[in-house]
């Protein structure tokens, strides 16, 4: 403690002196009080990495350990093949789905839609015999539409994007039980499943389709004005819009990115089985949400980035795969992607702090 | 009979990571915190706190606006039956008395939305006081109140108001710390005055002897400059018309017309509440107005913030949390937000080398180290924030800049450092139109004031009588003037 009646200029020379002597270990050029957020250990830099990457070495963590104990089956080129293959529904899902909540929104119709979907192709063309591209129009259309309706009743009104979306999806629900009279309908034009179930590198077309909205959306996220522009209006909405950011047009782009989303979800859903029915969509909204706030705990820690939301889904794939050879139970994927989820959003959350 | 202690410092100087500490908010690394004695044990919270005979109150008070004054001051200490029941007739006759020892004259029924500004931040101070006292309206045995910033959101007129209370608490035995940026607080009401600069105590003693300028010093590090007069003196009848507001009005303001040339400063001003912080909102569209018409150099224009930002304006909120910077984002997001458009290349590819330099650059300008600008904003101080907000907006060359509050919340060299960048920026040719309560910079950064009233332009300062205590004086409706006439 210095005394206030000593000279000012003193005391700055003192602090100058043991600041000097302080400056110890570090680089010459940089000055030498601590600056804010100034992490220059090496000790520091570590934990920033772990902090970066937490999902991706889990990811790492996780198959090496069903490497190990079940190598036989789980190193298996076509296991990895197959793991990829069968998560492209929820690689589309999730990606778009990372767009909507980058920008703030919130939309649990995804999971209704992807089934709504994936009933409305099969209707069309199986049992109404109307043309492919036709089929693919209508049901992008009306896809369109929730997207309107949510976009209107959220962003021009006010709703609470929750409830709105969460009724949306139910209201999805009942109307692909009407649409498919509660039962199967197959007999699905080979030509989707065509498209859906080729291979290349041995892995479905569906996953590459997944990688190039993954590719688009990533580039457009991360490299253009308007990826900006809507993680401002995600994180600071107000402050976008002072910055005269189009804040509404971004909201409800958002959330026609997911209702799309979830159209070709259910376009490749139902490709890949060869069937549809009602309710088949709903199992993919929890993993969905799972993936992408798990991705928000990595890469660009605090965001929701595609990148991470690409790594957390294979670590969901991975996991729920490995837990299958080992022979548990189905439940357990159950409490497995619940249990991500959470831990998904407590990751997030601290990592966010 | 305790002191009031004030606590000062510049933004980032370690005032609020010390508070932080001594609330339990932050562990210390080293050090022990004693009071009355006894040392606080970390890791802590409010409520053992309240034991050891400290008690806060937070910068944004932290009232429950919706419940009444009752349950704000109670919570947590209401006394109950044997059932369980509260007393309510108990407890109310104790928090009337308890109000009224302060010279508070409220019915304890009323919610807390209902006070006024001064009344919040006292109702504050005195429940911090009764959380120590436990309740009692007389003596406390010593304590200690730790006051953050009480008058940031108060006018000058009612922090008198307020400094009676606080002086009312020390009179009872309890110590009270004051943490202020406002050095004129300190040597007006202090017993004692610290210094804190770069998280070291550089100063510690008696108020005596002690001045304005002499705390500036201080604070700053290094002598403050005096602001030499602005050269320009605006020629009202050569000069271009930048902006015409005719007969605007919105929640408060009521048909206000005025017009500011090219390269002028005009401050708009007056008590809180008065009107003149709608003005830079409704002239940018950011709210929308009641009636009126807004022109840009000669064309009128329909006020929202696409169509202004296409004219070259610009709006710096005075809600620096919620609508200034995007915390979360990083800190070169931040800066190049208004100039993103400028950056792209090929395939909208926003070119990240041209951003990073362009970054740095203004860093460096703006003088705010920060170890790298991909950190979330929020590590910058709040005087640091500011000034990259206003940087950022001129370097994004507009036309005219409209401002709410551009100094409040922000430690003296950095709000030198702004009004010097707004000065630089009317003098290449530019329009400053804002608003503050801070008369001391309304003063120094305006060539003409308007001070309104309930909503309306009550008198129009300029040339020699842009001074603190006109604006002031106005302000209350001492000057005898007429609704628009001109009282320089």
């Amino acid at each position: 403690m210095v005394s206030l009646n000593k000279n000012s200029t003193e005391e700055l020379k003192d602090l100058a002196r043991s600041s000097m002597t302080s400056q110890g270990r570090r680089t010459k050029n940089k000055p030498a009080e601590k600056l804010p957020g100034d992490r220059n250990s090496r000790h520091a830099t570590a934990k920033e990495f772990f902090r970066n990457y937490t999902v991706v070495l889990a990811l790492v963590t996780v198959t090496i350990f069903f490497a190990i104990s079940k190598s036989s089956t789980f190193l298996a080129l076509g296991n990895f093949q197959s793991i990829l293959t069968g998560q492209a529904v929820l690689f589309v899902l999730a990606l778009t789905l990372t767009v909507a909540l980058g920008a703030g929104e919130i939309d649990l119709s995804i999971g209704g839609g992807l089934g709504f979907t994936s009933v409305l192709i099969a209707y069309l063309t199986s049992v109404r015999g109307i043309s492919i591209p036709l089929s693919l129009l209508i049901s992008l259309l009306a896809m369109f539409v929730v997207a309107a309706i949510n976009g209107f009743l959220i962003v021009r009104i006010g709703v609470n994007g929750l409830i709105t979306t969460l009724a949306m999806g139910t209201v999805l629900d009942g109307l692909s039980q009407a649409i498919s009279n509660s039962s199967t309908i197959g007999n699905i034009p080979h030509r989707i499943l065509l498209i859906m179930q080729e291979r290349f590198l041995g892995v479905g077309l569906p996953f590459w389709y997944a990688a190039a909205i993954g590719i688009v959306i990533w580039y457009v996220l991360h490299h253009m004005q308007s990826g900006r522009y809507l993680y401002f209006t995600g994180e600071g909405r107000e402050a976008a819009r002072l910055a005269g950011i189009k804040v509404n047009r971004i909201r409800i782009t958002s959330l026609f990115v997911s209702a799309t989303g979830a159209w070709f979800a259910g376009l490749v859903l139902l490709g890949q089985t060869g069937a549809a029915q009602s309710g088949t969509g709903d199992p993919y909204l929890l993993p969905a949400y799972a993936a992408t706030f798990l991705g928000a705990a990595t890469i660009k820690p605090g965001r929701f980035n595609p990148i991470g939301t690409f790594v957390a889904v294979l670590l969901l794939a991975v996991g729920t795969t490995g837990l299958q050879l080992f022979g548990v139970a189905d439940w357990v994927t159950n409490v497995f992607d619940g249990a991500i989820l959470i831990v998904a959003i407590g990751l997030a959350t601290l990592v966010g702090k | 009979m305790g002191e009031v202690h004030a606590l000062l410092g510049h933004n980032g100087s370690g005032k609020s990571t010390l508070i932080k500490i001594v609330s339990g908010y932050h562990r210390p690394d080293c050090g022990k915190i004693r009071v009355n004695g006894h040392e606080i044990c970390y890791p802590t919270n409010a409520l053992s706190l309240k034991d050891y005979g400290v008690g806060f109150m937070q910068q944004d008070i932290g009232l429950v606006p919706t419940l009444s004054v009752l349950e704000n001051l109670r919570i947590g200490l209401l006394q109950t039956g044997v059932l369980g029941h509260i007393c309510w007739r108990k407890e109310r006759e104790k928090v009337s008395d308890l109000l009224s020892s302060f010279g508070l004259n409220l019915s304890p029924d009323w919610p807390v939305s209902r006070l006024s500004a001064s009344e919040r931040s006292i109702v504050g101070v005195v429940r911090a006081f009764q959380n120590i006292s436990g309740g009692d309206a007389s003596e406390a045995n010593g304590g200690l109140v730790i006051l953050d910033e009480p008058t940031a959101s108060l006018p000058e007129a009612e922090k008198t108001r307020l400094f009676d209370v606080i002086k009312n608490v020390a009179s009872r035995g309890v110590g009270v710390l004051l943490v202020t940026h406002h050095l004129e607080e300190a040597v007006e009401f202090a017993d004692h005055v610290s210094v804190l600069r770069d998280g070291r105590l550089v100063a510690s003693g008696p108020i005596q002897g002690h001045s304005y300028d002499t705390l500036a010093e201080l604070v700053v590090g290094h002598a403050v400059e005096k602001f030499i007069e602005r050269t320009r003196k605006p020629n009202l009848n050569n000069d271009v018309e930048a902006l015409n507001v005719s007969d605007l009005a919105g929640n408060v303001l009521n048909g206000v017309s005025f017009s500011v040339n090219k390269g002028e400063i005009v401050g708009l001003s007056g008590l809180m509440g008065a009107g003149h912080e709608e003005i830079p909102f409704l002239v940018y569209g950011a709210q929308k107005a009641r009636r009126g018409t807004v022109s840009v150099c000669g064309t009128a224009f329909r006020p929202d913030p696409i169509n202004a930002r296409r004219l070259g304006m610009a709006l710096i909120s005075g809600d620096r949390i919620r609508a200034g910077g995007v915390l979360t984002a990083s800190i070169a997001e931040n800066v190049t937000l208004p100039v993103l458009a400028t950056l792209t290349g090929k395939f909208r590819w926003l070119r990240v080398g041209q951003e990073k330099s362009l970054v740095q650059s203004l860093l460096k300008r703006l003088k705010v180290r920060i170890a790298s600008h991909h950190l979330p904003f929020s590590v910058l101080s709040g005087g640091s924030q500011q000034k990259v907000l206003v940087g950022r907006w001129i370097g994004s060359g507009p036309e005219i800049l409209l401002l709410q509050q551009p100094t409040a919340g922000v430690d003296i060299g950095a709000s030198q450092e702004i009004i010097a960048m707004l000065r630089e920026f009317a003098d290449s040719g530019g329009t400053v139109l804002f608003s503050s309560e801070q008369y001391e910079d309304v003063a120094n950064l305006s060539d003409r004031v308007l001070v309104l009233r309930d909503g309306k332009i009550v008198c129009e300062l300029q040339g020699d009588s842009v001074v603190a205590e006109r604006i002031v004086s106005s302000c209350h409706g001492k000057t005898d003037t007429r609704q628009g006439e001109v009282c320089a």
